[in-house]
């Protein structure tokens, strides 16, 4: 994505995240029987969103994305948030001792693979949208009598007007 | 802006008259794309000179700097900057789908999701291309979804 594209999901995923977190955490709470949260903890999941928000960075391309490179940012990408989330989740009191720490890894990864997946199933639902769409024109321009491969003979559709310079254009 | 639309006989050469005030920018531009869409859009192949009808265009690309005209069969190159094959084909099936392609609605055949987010189209003609994630909401709106 270009810088543009990536301000806007950056803005975007971080209000979600944020919300996520802090719907997470009143559940966790509640789950535990805890009643009471001191305010600082709303700056701390403030900042553990944008921990969690930044390694979209690393999808900030000016050219196109092959898979292969794409699979390369997402694993680059999953590898910095684990880097970030752990220590601040660790600092805010989200996990302790090693059956915490396993604990919060793998809720992180389980989170950004659904992530991707629910990204992957939305665009199939689009892409189906989309379809369908094309599949309705072609239909209509069919019973309208249309040709739908009207314009592909190139060769019928081009007038030679000379054999001369680009200035004639 | 008023706009009069006259049906004549099938016989009787079609015409476009147009009244406005000196240097409309877009009047201008409005010609500029009625022209194209009439006479079709200069273009080379083999040293040789050819008119485009823009309906025959599947898509529009440009390549170290040279743009091209993808048709069915056929790649020409125009000398045509990408913005202002975009403003040619205002008003019509084209949308932008990457930073360098210009995509004509029309000749999709099918699209498909990508893992990485962009969207991969397949062309009547069996030809492929993508639509950048960025530019996905381009091609909803020209779908009308």
């Amino acid at each position: 994505m270009d810088i543009k594209s990536f301000l806007k999901t950056f803005v975007q995923n971080y209000f979600l995240i944020y919300a996520c977190t802090i719907i997470a955490t009143f559940f966790f709470l509640i789950a535990q029987g805890i009643t009471t949260l001191t305010t600082d903890y709303l700056w701390q999941a403030a900042l553990f969103s944008l921990a969690a928000d930044a390694p979209l960075i690393v999808f900030i391309t000016k050219k196109g994305e092959e898979l292969t490179h794409f699979v390369l940012r997402v694993v680059i990408q999953l590898c910095m948030l684990e880097a970030l989330l752990m220590p601040i989740g660790h600092a805010i009191g989200m996990w302790s001792g090693v059956g915490g720490a396993f604990a919060f890894f793998f809720t992180v990864f389980a989170v950004d693979v659904v992530m991707h997946l629910l990204n992957f199933i939305g665009s199939t639902r689009l892409s189906a949208e989309i379809n369908k769409t094309i599949k309705a024109r072609r239909n209509a321009e069919e019973t309208d009598g249309g040709d739908i491969k009207d314009g592909g003979g190139d060769a019928d559709k081009i007038e030679v007007i000379s054999g001369g310079s680009d200035s004639e254009k | 802006m008023k706009v009069t639309v006259e049906h004549i006989p099938d016989d009787e050469q079609e015409e476009i008259t147009v009244k406005c005030h000196k240097g409309s920018k877009g009047i201008v531009s409005l010609l500029q794309s009625l022209s194209a869409v009439a006479d079709g859009l200069v273009a080379r192949k083999n040293g040789e000179i050819f008119k485009v009808k823009l309906v025959d265009v599947f898509w529009f690309e440009v390549v170290e700097n040279r743009a091209f005209l993808y048709c069915e069969n056929d790649v020409y190159e125009c000398k045509l900057k990408l913005y202002e094959f975009e403003e040619l084909t205002r008003g019509m099936n084209f949308f932008r789908a990457t930073k360098s392609t210009v995509i004509n609605s029309d000749k999709i055949e099918s699209v498909a999701p990508t893992l990485s987010g962009r969207f991969s189209v397949k062309f009547i003609n069996g030809e492929r291309g993508v639509v950048s994630r960025g530019y996905v909401s381009a091609l909803k709106s020209i779908m009308g979804l």
